[in-house]
């Protein structure tokens, strides 16, 4: 049987996004990170410590803390956006609507 | 609240490097301000959500006038892409681009004065107003416009890639992603005020 609108079985374009221009030097370390999730109330997961034979101890900081560092600001900006969602006003609602044909860009 | 969390991580793209996921995450907290809102130019035909396109096509509905123009891709990726072919013909759902200076022109053709205009203007750019999206006069992105989610349209799949078609812009990954949190909070309301009791 047939799924006309199920897209679990279809090939999931794989496509990386990368920025126009090369993006400034991002200073904001992992450990910036983990201070501002424990901020605003988000524990990310502790590091990993790898201990080599030669006494150095080695912090891994999981990959998986920036992934959750990006699924809580994806939320912080949903709500952000909640939060200040907006409505034109009556008259500059009513001008876009009337005028749509002549705003399109070609 | 955590199994979401940890559902919503696995939808996150395991191809980007640490540095990538790093942008990500500061140009997502600092949104609306985006540094590089489109990506820059490259040969890839595909057509993707988000994508800005010309050569969609829009019917005037009161008089069947038909236009041509440049539009926002709404459809998803994998439903409009033919290495998935489907049972039945799909279309591609867009929402046309709006000029933003024409727009302030007419209102100030009908006498907003410059405080009202820019108000208007400023809650756009803002991205404050949930049924438009915004998109800036940036290096590869298209002049100064928004996509009007009130205002969507659509065109067979097979006509629009069959036809004459040029890509206008693609959004980077945190406009993409500021994209798609718009599109939900317009179509989807969890909380719409209204119990909706189940037949007996």
């Amino acid at each position: 049987m047939t799924n006309e609108t199920a897209s679990t079985n279809a090939t999931a374009p794989t496509f990386e996004r990368r920025p126009a221009d090369t993006a400034p030097a991002i200073s904001t370390s992992l450990r910036a990170i983990a201070m501002a999730l424990a901020m605003a109330g988000v524990a990310p997961p502790p590091p990993k410590y790898s201990r080599t034979f030669g006494g150095n101890v080695t912090v891994i900081v999981q990959d998986w803390d920036l992934s959750g560092a990006i699924v809580s600001a994806i939320a912080a900006l949903h709500e952000r956006l909640l939060a200040r969602s907006a409505a034109l006003p009556t008259e500059a609602a009513r001008v876009l609507y009337s005028n749509l044909w002549d705003l399109y860009v070609a | 609240m955590a199994d979401f969390a940890e559902l919503a991580r696995l939808h996150l793209p395991e191809y980007l490097t640490p540095k990538q996921k790093e942008d990500l995450w500061k140009e997502l907290r600092e949104f609306p301000t985006i540094g590089s809102f489109y990506m820059a130019p490259d040969e890839d035909e595909r057509t993707l959500q988000g994508d800005g396109w010309r050569g969609l096509i829009v019917l005037r509905f009161e008089t069947g006038e038909r236009r041509p123009l440049t539009g926002l891709i709404l459809s998803n990726s994998c439903d409009i892409a033919p290495a998935n072919p489907r049972p039945l013909p799909t279309n591609v759902v867009f929402a046309p681009l709006l000029a933003l200076d024409r727009y302030a022109e007419r209102l100030r053709a009908v006498g907003q004065t410059k405080q009202q205009v820019d108000s208007v203007l400023e809650t756009i750019r803002h991205q404050e107003v949930t049924s438009l999206f915004y998109l800036p006069a940036q290096p590869y992105g298209p002049v100064e416009s928004v996509a009007f989610f009130d205002d969507v349209h659509s065109h067979p799949t097979a006509d629009f890639l069959g036809g004459s078609r040029t890509r206008i812009f693609r959004l980077s990954l945190p406009a993409f992603y500021a994209l798609l949190v718009k599109l939900s909070i317009h179509f989807c309301r969890l909380q719409e005020g209204l119990t909706r009791p189940a037949a007996a």
